[in-house]
């Protein structure tokens, strides 16, 4: 074999498609051929650079549990329990089927999935867990308030005819309300809320969390209420559901802040 | 858990299981994919749910324990060239130039340089253009774009890859021959652009076509 048989071959000999008897008469030619070998060298290089440059890209947390939330039966029994929370971490333990542990109910906002690839946002995907990236552009954003405290009434009022959820907003101790108004999370809308807490600034935003999928690692039970606690960029975002709805609260505090602030603002549920 | 409340529930649940099993495990490679066919996130989203759900649709028609990643890419590459079908049809949506049928391309493609091998500058141009091997993919057209992505991203054999496209094996091997010189050959456009390598950089325009493997086992066998 020559090197003008063996070149056009380098691309079916890297793709490995030859069979053994052919791959032999190929390396017969390479072995003698540093050129030919060089080439094929810098071939399988390509290949392998390619792969890398492109693959990692994962399906956004999202789109996951939006393609699961229309494939899979809901579980319908979940929705004659406690509508003001889900006690998650019971029912992912209670359930041993993969599909048994699927709760779709259309009140269950923080949905969790007994399947361990799906249960689990690991903590580098979380990175790209977009509610809470979005939660934290929101905080930091520093957008205009469309509608100033300190009154909560007021607030509560003012969401009524703009969100398709009601809107009760928690009472924090020693908290400033500053003021509120509309943002988005992803494709949800959202009502944005901020506090200042002795000049830490507090972020909540209230949203209907359908098919959200949040890390059992994450879960904290904080006074019966599951919460899920996410630490990202030096702030702590806490994701909780309250009457249906849900919240994120998002600060540069620390966990055990959050926590404190969590287990006086928002009652047990019954 | 209450126990399904009759046959027909238990099926869908076995069906659904099965489904979770094999076909959703391989939505991040189907995504991966999509990107690079969409071009953008939202389409790519878009492109994968309707696939998925379409291939949850069929899944009572696939044969378990078959090659569930071929299938499901057949499926995603379908639906992306009926979708594109569609928008040139109602012409609502720009249209991707690259869907237009070989013939219509192949005298302009001819006048491409095509670039044998990068020598020792392949992986340099890797690391130095993340973005911009994305980038220059996006422009090769979709014939050979979607054979090079199931080929080196995707890793199908020509064989797969002649099932989900729907070609001969034959055909696969020259597309993706072609698919991968175009893409070579514009990412050193863009390496001579930012000055990474001289203008005189050798090009080998002897070698257009791949041997077809048949034409390789004949020859062998005649001589």
């Amino acid at each position: 074999m020559k090197c003008k048989d063996f070149l056009p071959l380098i691309d079916t000999y890297v793709d490995g498609e030859f069979d053994e008897l052919e791959s032999d008469e190929l390396e017969m030619h390479l072995s003698a051929c540093p050129e030919c070998r060089k080439k094929v060298d810098s071939q399988i290089n390509w290949k392998r650079s390619f792969k890398q440059c492109l693959e990692g890209e994962t399906a956004p947390v999202d789109l996951r549990a939006s393609i699961l939330g229309q494939i899979l039966t809901p579980q319908t029994e979940q929705q004659d329990e406690d509508e003001n929370v889900l006690p998650l971490r019971e029912k992912v333990a209670t359930k041993k089927g993969a599909i048994a542990g699927l709760s779709i109910a259309a009140i269950a906002l923080l949905s969790f999935y007994a399947v361990p690839k799906f249960v689990t946002v690991a903590p580098a995907a979380s990175d790209t867990e977009p509610v809470v990236e979005q939660a934290i552009d929101w905080h930091t954003g520093n957008f205009p308030i469309e509608v100033t405290g300190p009154e909560s009434d007021r607030i509560e009022n003012w969401f009524v005819d703009k969100v398709a959820f009601p809107i009760h907003l928690p009472a924090f101790k020693d908290a400033n309300l500053l003021g509120a108004r509309l943002a988005n999370l992803k494709e949800r809308r959202a009502a944005y809320v901020a506090y200042d807490i002795d000049g830490t600034r507090l972020s909540v935003m209230l949203f209907n969390g359908d098919g959200l999928l949040v890390d059992t690692e994450n879960i904290k039970n904080i006074k019966g209420r599951d919460i899920a606690l996410i630490n990202q960029n030096g702030y702590t975002v806490a994701l909780l559901q309250n009457g249906g709805v849900t919240y994120s609260l998002t600060s540069d505090i620390s966990e055990e802040k959050m926590t404190e602030l969590l287990s006086s603002s928002f009652s047990a549920p019954e | 858990m209450k126990a399904p409340k009759n046959m027909e529930d238990e099926a869908r649940k076995e069906l659904e299981k099965a489904f979770v099993e094999e076909a959703v495990p391989h939505m991040d490679a189907l995504y991966a994919t999509a990107l690079r066919l969409t071009k953008n996130k939202g389409n790519a989203e878009d492109l994968v749910q309707e696939a998925m759900l379409k291939a949850f649709r069929y899944f009572g028609k696939y044969q378990r324990g078959t090659n569930c990643k071929a299938w499901l890419f057949k499926i995603m590459t379908n639906t992306f060239i009926n979708n594109y079908r569609k928008a040139k049809k109602r012409k609502e949506v720009s249209i991707d130039e690259d869907i237009k049928p070989l013939a219509e391309r192949a005298v302009a493609l001819e006048r491409d340089p095509m670039q044998e091998h990068f020598g020792d500058q392949d992986t340099m141009f890797f690391k130095l253009f993340g973005d911009e091997v994305k980038q220059a993919l996006e422009e090769v057209p979709f014939d050979f774009r979607i054979v090079v992505l199931l080929a080196d991203l995707q890793g199908f054999a020509y064989k797969e890859i002649a099932d989900i496209i729907d070609v001969p094996i034959g055909t696969v091997m020259s597309r993706l021959y072609r698919g991968r010189r175009i893409l070579q050959s514009k990412l050193t456009e863009y390496a001579k652009e930012q000055g990474y390598l001289s203008d005189r950089v050798e090009t080998d325009l002897e070698e257009k076509k791949p041997t077809s493997l048949d034409d390789y086992r004949n020859r062998r066998m005649n001589g």
